[in-house]
């Protein structure tokens, strides 16, 4: 026998035994069913609250889709909002101001979130202790605004996302023990629906966004058929096609990030990237 | 028999003995599979199919904390479009959720517990113990990246074609070459060098 086909049998082997089993709960499948209802019922309001948003920003002549945790304090309400609900807190109307609305040609921004933390949405590089992507660092349109991520910046240092304490899983220990090339992930939110990529050298390498309140600057949003990110990013470099599974498109001014689009067996915008062009997270 | 049934039978009842993995793959659904999705109904699907979908991420992410959070992932996704998805191809629904399975990407690192979309598809067992933590070819597995593990589960686990897992993946059938022979190559490497230490003691 070959040693290909040594190989072709152990691999054979290996997945048809039983060392791959795993054991179910009875109540697995009831509670899954339940928790789709649960993030259906969030999206629907989610889309509510985008639409109307839209309309609102629409009326300070600029598009910008902003974070969704509410302000802590509400300008008076000259059009209300209705924010996506998470499944620790309740439906809240706030008002988006003209400031937040036109400042930064953020790539990514949370629908109906207020931004938090404005420093880091303004750019630059702050003392925030970025890795080695100072040309990341140093561009508004790579920060990300809202509660979910804080302060976290792509291209921030693995010491400055560490010492931001918000990502409670982060172990610098684990990170130098990784077998692969890929790099850790943390959630620092509360549903799950977002989630950070570092490495040990780079930092900050890759956010992900799932979130239904999630948009980019041109409109496109979790949830959202597939052929609206052709629509909306024709002409601005897209890479890929309407068949392929994922989609890339640069963001201006930095040519070493670029946003991601994914697409789920629906055909719909399943994920949101922001990710340096060379990252080696997956 | 009823979806109770196959979840009381246990994992046993979908994997079956050596060789049965492949009953599960799209091109040759069991008729249990099938019976269920032509059905409808998002719950009877994942009660009859998680066991199999399980295995299948287990195989893919080398993990099983990974591979039930991939699934559950992958699953609440799949039941947001449920009837879209039943609609457009009623009768390859299984086959969509393994290739959404296939084309999810979870890190190594787990999630913080309590904070998965849903927190009781997999029994989770304090203490449990990997049988597979002590395989040569399954620790070589799991160091190779993502997506040529990907090729390789695709191509061993479900048997589908260089251009079945192209189309899986979304990538070319050059691309599934070049990303299989490369993790043949480092398994190969992998394994001679855990004989060899074995040898050596």
């Amino acid at each position: 026998m070959s040693g290909d086909d040594d190989l072709d049998t152990r691999l054979r082997d290996l997945f048809s035994g039983d060392g791959l089993d795993m054991r179910v709960r009875p109540t697995a499948a009831a509670g899954l069913t339940t928790r789709v209802a649960q993030v259906r019922r969030r999206r629907a309001a989610a889309r509510t609250g985008a639409a109307c948003l839209v309309a609102a920003t629409l009326g300070f002549g600029a598009v910008r889709l902003l974070p969704t945790a509410p302000p802590p304090a509400p300008a008076p309400a000259a059009s209300a909002v209705t924010t996506a609900p998470t499944p620790t807190t309740t439906v809240t109307t706030w008002t988006p101001t003209p400031s937040t609305s036109t400042t930064s040609p953020s790539a990514v921004s949370t629908t109906g979130r207020t931004p938090e933390g404005t420093s880091s949405a303004t750019g630059g590089r702050g003392g925030q202790g970025t890795g080695d992507g100072g040309e990341l660092g140093q561009d508004p349109a790579l920060t990300i605004v809202g509660r979910r991520f804080g302060s976290l910046r792509l291209g921030m240092s693995l010491d400055a996302a560490l010492a931001s304490a918000q990502l409670p899983d982060l172990d610098r220990d684990e990170l130098r023990n990784v077998p692969t090339r890929e790099c850790a992930v943390a959630v620092p939110d509360a549903t799950g629906l977002a989630s950070v990529f570092l490495s040990e050298l780079r930092g900050i390498e890759v956010m992900v966004f799932s979130d239904p309140a999630v948009a980019t600057e041109a409109g496109v949003g979790i949830g959202d058929p597939w052929p609206t990110v052709f629509s909306a990013y024709r002409g601005k470099g897209l890479v890929g096609s309407r068949s392929d599974v994922e989609v890339t498109v640069p963001v201006p001014g930095t040519p070493r990030s670029r946003l991601r689009f994914e697409r789920d067996p629906a055909g719909t915008v399943s994920r949101i990237v922001l990710e340096r062009t060379d990252q080696d997270c997956f | 028999m009823t979806v109770v049934d196959v979840l009381q039978l246990g994992v046993r009842s979908q994997a079956g003995p050596a060789g049965s993995a492949r009953s599960v793959t799209p091109g040759a659904a069991d008729a249990r599979g099938a019976r269920v999705t032509t059905d409808g109904d998002f719950a009877a699907y994942v009660a009859a199919r998680l066991p199999a979908l399980l295995r299948f991420a287990h195989a893919l992410t080398g993990n099983r904390d990974d591979a039930a959070d991939l699934v559950q992932d992958t699953l609440l996704k799949v039941g947001l479009h449920w009837e879209r998805i039943r609609r457009d191809d009623a009768a390859g629904v299984d086959a969509y959720v393994r290739r959404a399975i296939a084309n999810g990407r979870v890190s190594r690192w787990r999630r913080r517990r309590g904070e998965t979309l849903v927190a009781d598809v997999p029994e989770r067992v304090a203490a449990h113990v990997d049988p597979l933590e002590h395989e040569p070819l399954w620790q070589a597995l799991r160091g190779l990246p993502a997506r040529q593990r990907a090729v390789i589960v695709l191509r061993y686990y479900d048997d589908l074609t260089e251009a079945e897992i192209a189309a899986t993946l979304g990538i070319s059938t050059g691309t599934v070459k070049s990303q299989a022979s490369r993790a043949m190559a480092t398994l190969r490497t992998r394994l001679g060098a855990a004989e060899a230490e074995g040898s050596a003691r």
